[in-house]
């Protein structure tokens, strides 16, 4: 709790003209709210006495006006109030969000989309809470409770003290109940949870519980599930049954007590009449408030439990991989980018490269091949510093990957992964994208380049279709080549493919390779592949195995050493005859 | 679910939705009953306090009567415990009811969509199918429990008020009932701007979860071009709509309970007015001013309240129709009423012309023919989508042939029952599937028949305990099919136990492409031996060393039987299956673990 106090107090600071004003309004509406009764009082005690409007008819007028009043001054910190929350709630989701961009990719391999996408939302929603209801309905009840506590110990400090105490009762009940409700409908979540597991896997396995003839089986398990849900659903109802009855019980209990002390006291001549009927009043108006009042403690609690959970996200360092150290971005016309005795474990799938060596010329068509989980995309994701290398093994012209400055970096070297990630934006803002003021002439050119115009052009809005949710209107090859698109109209120096083109048929991924020869001539291009056929006239090619560098050189140096790459050709020479 | 669907207005086809709704109550009409009857009592009593309350001013103060105050106080105690009770036993008996039919629905639903064919399952996503089953038949929670039934308690407390206030004094509850259409007013147009909010905020929601969900997602990316700065700003601007979203419906709500204020505070000066003028006249008695002035208060509840009805009546009935709707699918593979059980120990496995087809247009297999006998081995080979699979599905009868027919022991297999026919054949499918629960139940598929003492020996018998039961060393370590606890080979070895706990007369095999680390890879084909040795089979293989020593292979391509004999007759005979014999070899010359799926071409 005290921690996120220290956390808000910043923004409360910020903010301070809308909670003062806030603050402001709910004294004034309180302050009517504790006026209002005296004039009911007045009233009362005047209505039996003849020709009463010169008392009663001003009184009248007060009361009206006094609720005006009172109503500007509700309508105004409830809006005032509950708009600060929804301001400060903005702040800290950016803050959130942007933390979360400059986590490293280490990250995003360790917790689940899911995960993060519910703290986002749920938990952030609860500390909004705190701040907007919660405050609220506390600073409202606390300055009614100093006004109306001593209105009624001046009316009857007896009565007072009877008829207040099951209604003082209410925040604790009302703060008890609402509490077991979360713990209940928690339970309820999980076995609906379980329920949907169970929904989910069948559905998925249906093939299995077909064939092995589940289904009596797993309507079975379903029914034992669905009974869990429907018990704790029930018991839910229980607590549910308890809250509203158990608060209008206190609250009669209150009118109870008033009823026979109060009336014991009129009768005595201890009190009159017009006192007995506005304390009636007040004890009314405390109902609401007090049960709100529970209601916010309830809020502070869960409040502080989010909370922990949105710390531990701010607490990830940022990505580090960049050193301290700035070095010049050396120019790219000539020269090498050089690996040298690179040993490398990816903590999260244990794939690993070992002692790798390597001389890449720039201005040059480079090849990586290898089997599946030969280590290919880890040296590619180093050589693009997705992950950070260790320091002193990869140079580019000399200097260590690691001294280079993000921005110029990322604007000379591209890479396209594996995954085709494409937004869900139209098709032209994926091209073009992060730069959406790129050029139309740029985006068509790029597209051209990646022969994906034809297709484009075939799409009722051209460049302005839609693509959908991850692209769910492109076919695979369509995806493939619109990421490719994307890294061309970079115009980068260093280009890395990272298989990216497997979804495409041989002899488009041809016309895409030629186009790169004769218009990128600058380029260096490292590319992954698993289509040997495409990369026989590159300037050299290295074969990974087992994370070790095993064979490299040129098409026909390799073809000579009869090794993994020779065979690996005549197989998919092979293949080709086949069908 | 789309933030838009809830928000479209009532229609006619609605009221038929809503009476198959209200079908699902009948069998609990006397607890609708009594649960009306408590709500009712209960109103009863809430209306009765401010009278009490009328009471013993009156009798008692006024008129100076002691015990008239203890009497009308303990009536007042009374009424507060009864309601107490009353309440808490409707709530509770409601949800009691609404569960009790989502229960039934659910489990009805469920069982309904088990049933429905392979096809429907591949035609339709499985995430919306789950949402049916679990989300849509809770959206109608609030219909049942709290909706159907209160709304009467609601009318009745509204009406119970106006005749009470009419009875005390015809000409306040006239004053008092002016403010009564403002109010109405106000709360039907304040629900209506809430309702055009919120799904406006809806909507804004979903629009921000949906970028934050494709940001975190395309991480990768937006590191790749260094555009963390363009998405903050983007993010920025999504993030503000919705923030003005709410804003606004901050507005609405703010003025609402204003609202209600200052109505009760105009029916007040009203009833005060009044009482000046009338009671120094004894017209109007001071408990019943101070009765009106509770009564007043009680109005807000109920019509808030049934403004909400709307909302739930609507969301509830939404969600109906999609369930409804899949309720009325009827595509399911049909069963004879009168099927064949015992049909003794398995002599033959025949496939007579038989050809099938999903749609009108593609023939998935032709003209089928071959029978084997018992004992006998079978294999099948041929390109990805040949048509393999399709075969062994229709032998296990997911799907009805389009043409011709299967029989076992000359008996077509439509007329064979479900129980039977899954008794003579089992198969392991390409991917093995894994259960979210324990090792055992994984193995022996809930058939309690199988005692562990017994599935035990088995694993024994074929060294592979140490294998699967690794780390936890026991049979009650739960397995999850998300977050793979088991490597592929693992996953393998249980798809083929559960076939030697099964003990079936004919065995189908799936050969599975992933590559496995060579140590699962030989105890698997180890346990095949054993499963096959006496035993009729077919087989699907990727890796021709699995059928080399079967009795007959069958090749397929694009659906139809190109050549078949011995392993030996075929890789003499040029054609497909020499092919892919050589191409194989030379494969797994220099990488023993490849598969032929690896290099499988596909057609």
């Amino acid at each position: 709790m005290r921690h996120l106090i220290a956390y808000l107090i910043p923004f409360c600071r910020q903010y301070r003209f809308y909670f003062i004003s806030g603050f402001l309004l709910i004294l004034l509406t309180n302050s009517c709210a504790w006026i209002i009764p005296q004039y009911i009082k007045h009233v009362i005690n005047h209505l039996n006495i003849a020709s009463n409007e010169a008392f009663i008819n001003p009184a009248l007028f007060w009361i009206i006006t006094l609720t005006v009043i009172k109503c500007i001054g509700l309508f105004g910190s409830r809006k005032i109030l509950i708009n600060a929350s929804r301001h400060i709630e903005f702040d800290i989701r950016n803050q959130l969000f942007g933390h979360l961009l400059k986590l490293p990719l280490a990250y995003y391999h360790r917790v689940r989309t899911g995960d993060l996408m519910s703290r986002l939302t749920n938990d952030l929603e609860s500390i909004r809470s705190v701040m907007g209801p919660g405050l609220m309905y506390s600073l409202t009840t606390l300055t009614l409770l100093i006004f109306v506590v001593p209105a009624l110990l001046q009316i009857s400090p007896s009565l007072t003290l009877f008829s207040c105490i099951p209604v003082l009762g209410i925040p604790f009940v009302v703060r008890k109940i609402a509490l077991s409700i979360h713990h209940q409908y928690f339970k309820v979540q999980q076995t609906l949870g379980a329920l949907t597991s169970l929904v989910q896997e069948n559905f998925s396995g249906i093939l299995l519980i077909k064939s092995a003839g589940l289904i009596e089986n797993e309507k079975k398990r379903f029914a034992n599930l669905n009974q869990q849900n429907l018990e704790q659903n029930i018991r839910l109802g229980q607590i549910y049954g308890l809250f509203y009855p158990g608060i209008m019980f206190l609250v009669g209990l209150g009118t109870v007590l008033f009823l026979g002390w109060g009336g014991y006291g009129v009768m005595s001549g201890r009190m009159d009449l017009g006192s007995f009927v506005a304390f009636h009043v007040y004890l009314g108006m405390l109902m609401q408030p007090l049960g709100a009042l529970g209601w916010a403690l309830n809020l502070f609690q869960r409040g502080t439990a989010s909370w922990l959970r949105l710390q531990s996200i701010l607490n990830e360092p940022h990505d580090q991989s960049q050193s301290l150290i700035i070095s010049p971005f050396p120019s790219l016309a000539a020269g090498t980018l050089e690996i040298r005795n690179l040993h490398f474990q990816f903590i999260n799938n244990g794939f690993s490269l070992k002692n790798i060596t390597l001389k890449i010329p720039l201005r040059k068509k480079i090849a990586i091949i290898g089997p599946t989980g030969s280590g290919k995309t880890s040296l590619l994701n180093l050589l693009a510093r997705l992950y950070p290398a260790p320091s002193r093994t990869i140079f580019l012209n000399g200097i260590d990957l690691n001294q280079l400055a993000e921005s110029s970096f990322r604007k000379s070297i591209c890479q396209v992964p594996q995954d085709s990630f494409v937004f869900a934006d139209l098709i032209k803002n994926n091209i073009s994208y992060p730069d959406f003021s790129l050029p139309q002439i740029i985006i068509e050119a790029a597209a051209r380049q990646a022969s994906l115009d034809d297709e484009i052009h075939g799409f009722p809005e051209k460049f302005e279709q839609e693509v959908g949710e991850r692209g769910i209107t492109l076919s695979g090859g369509q995806r493939q080549r619109t990421t490719l698109a994307r890294a061309f109209s970079k115009n980068p120096e260093i280009l890395l493919l990272d298989d990216c083109l497997s979804s495409v048929d041989a002899a488009t991924e041809h016309t895409i390779l030629t186009a790169l020869n004769e218009q990128f001539t600058d380029l260096t291009l490292i590319m992954v592949s698993h289509r040997l056929s495409s990369i026989q006239n590159f300037d050299k090619i290295f074969v990974l195995d087992h994370g070790q560098l095993i064979e490299e050189g040129t098409h026909p140096e390799l073809m000579s050493q009869h090794g993994l790459y020779q065979r690996t050709f005549m197989i998919q020479q092979l293949e080709k005859e086949l069908i | 679910m789309s933030p838009f669907h809830e928000e479209r207005p009532l229609q006619w086809k609605d009221l038929q939705h809503l009476k198959r709704l209200l079908l699902l109550l009948k069998p609990f009409i006397p607890h609708l009953i009594l649960s009306l009857l408590l709500i009712i009592l209960s109103k009863m009593l809430v209306l009765s306090g401010p009278y009490l309350l009328k009471l013993g001013i009156d009798h008692g103060i006024i008129a100076d009567h002691l015990n008239k105050l203890w009497l009308f106080t303990s009536l007042f105690l009374s009424v507060l415990l009864m309601d107490l009770g009353f309440t808490f036993f409707h709530t509770w008996l409601l949800t009691w009811i609404g569960q009790k039919v989502m229960y039934n629905l659910r489990e009805n639903l469920f069982a309904h969509v088990e049933e429905l064919s392979l096809s429907f399952f591949e035609k339709n996503p499985v995430g919306r199918l789950v949402t049916r089953v679990t989300t849509d038949i809770n959206a109608l929670s609030e219909l049942f429990s709290g909706g159907v039934v209160t709304i009467f308690g609601d009318l009745f407390l509204i009406v119970g008020i106006i005749i009470i206030m009419l009875k005390l004094n015809i000409i306040l509850a006239m004053l008092t009932l002016c403010s009564l259409p403002f109010l109405l007013m106000g709360t039907v147009v304040f629900r209506k701007k809430a309702r055009q909010s919120f799904s406006e905020i809806r909507i804004k929601l979903a629009r921000l979860n949906a970028y934050t969900q494709e940001v975190l997602s395309g991480i990768k990316v937006i590191k790749l071009f260094h555009s963390q700065e363009d998405t903050l700003g983007h993010f920025g601007k999504i993030n503000d709509q919705y923030r003005q979203s709410y804003l606004q419906v901050i507005g609405h709500y703010a003025w609402y309970l204003p609202l209600v204020e200052i109505t009760s505070a105009v029916s007040l000066i009203l009833i005060l007015y009044y009482a000046a003028q009338t009671i120094e006249k004894n017209i109007l008695s001071y408990g019943t001013l101070v009765a009106f002035m509770s009564y007043v208060n009680y109005f807000f509840h109920p019509i808030r309240d049934l403004a909400e009805k709307y909302n739930v009546l609507q969301s509830a009935l939404s969600a109906s129709e999609r369930i409804f709707q899949l309720f009325d699918t009827q595509d399911r593979i049909p069963m004879m009423s009168a099927a064949k059980t015992g049909l003794g120990p398995l002599q033959t496995i025949e496939f007579k012309n038989v050809s099938f087809r999903y749609d009108l247009k593609n023939w998935v297999l032709k003209n089928i023919n071959f029978k084997i006998s018992r004992g006998e081995k079978w294999g099948l080979v041929g390109p990805t989508g040949s048509g393999k699979t399709t075969i062994i599905k229709l032998l296990n009868r997911l799907y009805d042939t389009t043409e011709g027919e299967i029989s076992i022991n000359g008996e077509n297999i439509k007329n064979i029952a479900r129980e039977e026919l899954k008794s003579v054949i089992g198969t392991v499918w390409q991917d093995s599937y894994i259960f979210t629960d324990t090792v055992l139940e994984n193995i022996r598929l809930w058939n309690s028949g199988h005692a562990l003492a017994q599935i035990e020996k088995h694993l024994k018998n074929l060294q592979i305990q140490n294998l699967l039961l690794r780390n936890e060393k026991t049979y009650h370590y739960i397995l999850q099919e998300k977050g793979s606890t088991l490597s592929g080979g693992e996953r393998q070895l249980i798809s083929f136990t559960r076939i030697v706990v099964q003990d079936p007369q004919l065995f189908i095999l799936d050969e599975a492409t992933a590559n496995i680390d060579l140590q699962t890879e030989s105890k698997i084909q180890e346990i095949l031996n054993y499963i096959i040795r006496d035993r009729s089979a077919l087989i699907i293989a990727h890796r021709l060393s699995t059928i080399q020593r079967v009795d007959r292979i069958l090749v397929l391509n694009h659906g139809e039987i190109i050549e078949q004999g011995s392993h030996h007759q075929l890789i003499r005979h040029p054609g497909l299956y020499q092919k892919l014999y050589h191409l194989q070899r030379l494969n797994q010359k220099f990488h023993p673990k490849t598969s032929l799926a690896a290099i499988e071409p596909t057609a």
